[in-house]
């Protein structure tokens, strides 16, 4: 009974850490979006009459790139609330 | 943050984006319903986990709409504009998904699957061809 607590709570400690630790890849979008912006503002810059075109394609590509973050996210926020290895012990 | 009206380009792909995670709701709901864990928290869920995976894009659409506005040399600047606008977004998705768990008549999961169908819509229209290469 004893050692079936401490496993929960062992568990509970490690998903908790472990959401903590999957936040760290919502950095990357942030910096990756920006860095893609930055260039496209070059390119823009450099043919403006590129710019719908590159506005479509900078938009569709800042999706994509935040979706690794919303990746990140969700296992984080499964880990806190749905937590699959709670149920284990 | 002050936004200018979004442009034709914007609107135009955000109603794409729009139908595709609306329609892979409705798939959703009905693989729900055969799992057999079909209920009013879960069709809450996904109505709101699916406006704001809608509104995330006009906004994202929105602020690439402001920054490609910009003149040259203001790199930096469009760099950081777009960093606060992911984090204000960021930050208002986890907000909404811890209410959507702590709420009782919110099925959570349901709401948080909808976030990852703008992507899934986007993987659509590449492979039907409707975003071309250019």
């Amino acid at each position: 009974m004893e050692t079936s607590i401490l496993a929960k709570a062992i568990v509970c400690g490690c998903s908790a850490l472990g959401a903590g630790v999957a936040m760290i890849g919502g950095l990357g979008p942030g910096i990756g979006e920006g860095y893609a912006v930055g260039k496209a503002l070059e390119s823009m810059a450099r043919q403006p009459e590129m710019k719908g075109t590159l506005t479509t394609t900078m938009l569709m590509g800042c999706a994509v790139a935040e979706t690794t973050g919303l990746y990140s996210l969700i296992i984080a926020l499964i880990l806190l609330f749905v937590n699959p290895f709670t149920g284990l012990f | 943050m002050n936004f200018h009206k979004p442009q034709e380009t914007v609107l135009r792909e955000t109603r794409r984006i729009a139908v595709g995670v609306f329609s892979m709701l409705a798939i959703m709901l009905v693989v729900y319903a055969a799992m057999g864990r079909f209920s009013l928290a879960v069709v809450l869920g996904g109505l709101i986990g699916s406006l704001y995976a809608v509104i995330n894009f006009l906004l994202l659409g929105m602020t690439v709409q402001k920054v490609a506005e910009m003149r040259e040399g203001n790199e930096e600047l469009a760099r950081m504009q777009m960093k606060s606008s992911y984090n204000m977004r960021m930050v208002i998705m986890i907000l909404l998904i811890v209410v959507a768990f702590a709420l009782p008549f919110v099925d959570g999961l349901a709401c948080m699957i909808p976030m990852l169908f703008p992507r899934l819509t986007i993987l659509v229209l590449q492979l039907t061809g409707k975003i071309k290469d250019e």
